[in-house]
């Protein structure tokens, strides 16, 4: 899929790659190769023995046809490996160490991708996307403070990116700075209404914060096509705030759409404890108990009050 | 190439990396219950205690682990530490900032908690003259003035030896900077601190990991911050290396029971850091950040999952909640 979309992206640019004024016909070439889609064609032409027929200029954009090569047609470590030199012989050049540090971050090497991030940044101090990086790392890694800087920072050069809006939201709400994560997610949801993801960070962003009824309301409007989620959230939500025909009503439309939804039966078991009425509660418990393999921390939640209330 | 750039940017738009938010049944809840939980007031709930252990540079870690405990809202009844874990643990009960916390011990150095300098080395290998550790104690000092045990708000336990009977000394009264200092006050470098009879060096020697000390506070569910040598691939250099060395894998022996006794462990990879490696103490505490990061969902669980029984009490026809 994501080697679908690379390469649909990079053939629809493919016209403009003459941009890159090239001086030399060979590069023309593998230049239009490329855009036509034509990947094992430019691989064959540049590896092992093109490279080195090709010198200043036209050699840095061989490597950076290559490596595009290699990572359209899926072997992403021949392009890391490309990239890695490529960086490594043109130390200045920011478009080797950006597309480095993006591929080992996203093949999940983040501990080797930060340097990169840092060296690109400090090639170019405003860089977005090098700020973006070490956010998203920063955040992964568990240094919330860095992370909001650089979010920032990121969001200073793509102010209209809706989805790195949100991203910095969540972050926000990691750090429980939940007042200016709600700006930053109402700001993901001004730039995309329909970004269900944010409707949901929203809600939990405003429970988190105390306000349960905006956080139900929010459930029902710009979460709702992200059905299950949004059940389980009302089911339990209205169940914590002891409204509890209401939660009952919400569980059940949860497992009528998912049936046997552990989180549905968890709050089908709470309302019959609360209302004394323990074997029932024991069934609900008891089936989600069941269900350790999709839910195994919600399965150990239950067989251990099952237990309890045996 | 500028064209490339752009490309790269719209691929992002497609591939977000940051961490979500968990909606699935499990983190939905685990939020839940985690708001239940940390809205009692401590009556109401299991104690939770927090064990930070010795470890002289590398257990400026905790300060990592502390971080993220915080930003996470752990409850935190009581502290035990050993050495290095008791002066982070003291001024952490003494409510200063973690921030502050991580500033001092990124600015680590041998002088911030001894009087050593390359004459009192040589006079120490030399002469048999013992380094002071008294500049442990004015740091604390100076950090959380004159405070005893009785005034923290967070109830604190450390642990020393007595150099003449082998005794582990649980501190839990008197004056908080001296029996710090006691506590980090590796035997053979500096003078052991002479207390009500007792003359006192470092508690690694014979409680590394204090968890019997968090019990003796009442925690019911303990959280141990572990920093640990690799001695085995450790080459000590000086004689300090040496000592600490010695401590270090007596401490490893002794951890193995007390670590079983806790019911989490958070052990950060700091096991090649040395006891004079002070400058590395900022990639200590970085390490710490990640290995807590990286635990925090399972020891939220963990401590969940403890607690069920005593949140569930208010979850019946009389309950609460």
């Amino acid at each position: 899929m994501r080697t679908a979309l690379l390469a649909a992206l990079l053939a629809a640019a493919a016209p403009a790659w003459g941009l890159w004024g090239s001086r030399s016909e060979t590069i023309k070439n593998l230049q239009r190769q490329f855009g036509a889609g034509r990947y094992e064609e430019v691989i064959a032409a540049l590896y092992p023995d093109g490279l080195l027929k090709l010198r200043g200029d036209d050699l840095r954009r061989g490597y950076a046809l290559l490596a595009a090569s290699y990572e359209v047609t899926g072997r992403l470590d021949k392009s890391l490996s490309t990239y890695q030199v490529a960086a490594r012989l043109y130390p200045r050049d920011r478009d080797f160490q950006e597309r480095l540090a993006m591929l080992l971050h996203r093949s999940g090497l983040e501990e080797q991708a930060q340097p990169v991030y840092e060296k690109l940044l400090r090639l170019d101090p405003d860089n977005a996307l090098g700020h973006l990086g070490l956010a998203e790392i920063d955040h992964a890694l568990g240094f919330l403070d860095r992370s909001a800087d650089h979010y920032e920072k990121a969001l200073e050069g793509l102010p209209q990116r809706g989805d790195l809006w949100r991203e910095y939201g969540e972050e926000l709400y990691d750090a429980r700075d939940y007042r200016t994560a709600e700006l930053a997610v109402r700001r993901a949801l001004a730039l995309d209404p329909g970004d269900a993801e944010a409707g949901l960070d929203l809600a939990l962003i405003l429970r988190a914060a105390g306000r349960v009824d905006e956080a139900l309301a929010t459930l029902e409007g710009p979460a709702r096509s992200r059905q299950a989620e949004a059940l389980r959230a009302r089911a339990l939500w209205l169940m914590e705030a002891g409204r509890a025909a209401e939660a009952e009503a919400a569980a059940k439309a949860l497992l009528q759409a998912a049936p046997g939804d552990p989180l549905g039966l968890y709050v089908r078991a709470r309302l019959e404890l609360k209302a004394g009425r323990r074997a029932q509660a024991q069934s609900w418990l008891r089936q989600a108990a069941a269900q350790a393999d999709s839910a195994p921390f919600t399965a150990k939640v239950c067989a251990a009050l099952a237990e309890a209330r045996r | 190439m500028k064209l490339a750039g752009l490309l790269l940017a719209s691929l992002l738009c497609v591939q977000a990396a940051g961490a979500s938010p968990d909606y699935s049944p499990d983190g939905l809840l685990r939020a839940h219950l985690w708001r239940d939980l940390t809205s009692r007031p401590r009556s109401r709930r299991p104690t939770v205690g927090l064990v930070l252990s010795a470890g002289s540079t590398r257990a400026t870690t905790h300060v990592g682990v502390l971080q993220v405990l915080g930003q996470a809202g752990f409850p935190i009844d009581a502290v035990a530490g050993t050495s290095m874990g008791a002066v982070i643990g003291s001024m952490y009960a003494a409510g200063r900032p973690v921030r502050r916390i991580w500033e001092i011990m990124a600015s680590l150095s041998l002088g911030m908690a001894s009087n050593f300098n390359s004459v009192r080395l040589v006079q120490l290998m030399l002469a048999d003259k013992l380094l002071s550790s008294e500049n442990t104690e004015k740091l604390i000092r100076a950090e959380i003035g004159g405070l005893r045990f009785d005034q923290l708000p967070i109830p604190f336990a450390c642990v020393a030896m007595d150099i003449r009977t082998g005794e582990r000394v649980l501190f839990r009264e008197g004056d908080v900077a001296t029996a710090v200092r006691a506590s980090m006050n590796l035997p053979g470098v500096f003078t052991p601190v002479p207390y009500r009879q007792r003359f006192l060096v470092d508690g690694g020697v014979v409680d590394y990991v204090p968890v019997d000390a968090a019990r003796a506070m009442g925690a019911q569910w303990v959280l141990a911050s572990t920093a640990e040598s690799d001695y085995r691939s450790a080459q000590p250099r000086s004689v300090l290396e040496m000592f600490e060395q010695v401590i270090d894998i007596r401490g490893s022996i002794l951890a193995r029971e007390q670590k079983k006794q806790a019911q989490f462990l958070i052990s950060p990879r700091v096991g090649d850091i040395g006891v004079t490696e002070t400058a590395r103490a900022p990639e200590a505490m970085a390490k710490g950040v990640i290995a807590a990061t990286k635990a925090l969902r399972p020891a939220m669980e963990s401590l969940l999952l403890f607690s069920l029984e005593s949140l569930a009490r208010d979850w019946g026809p009389e309950g609460r909640r």
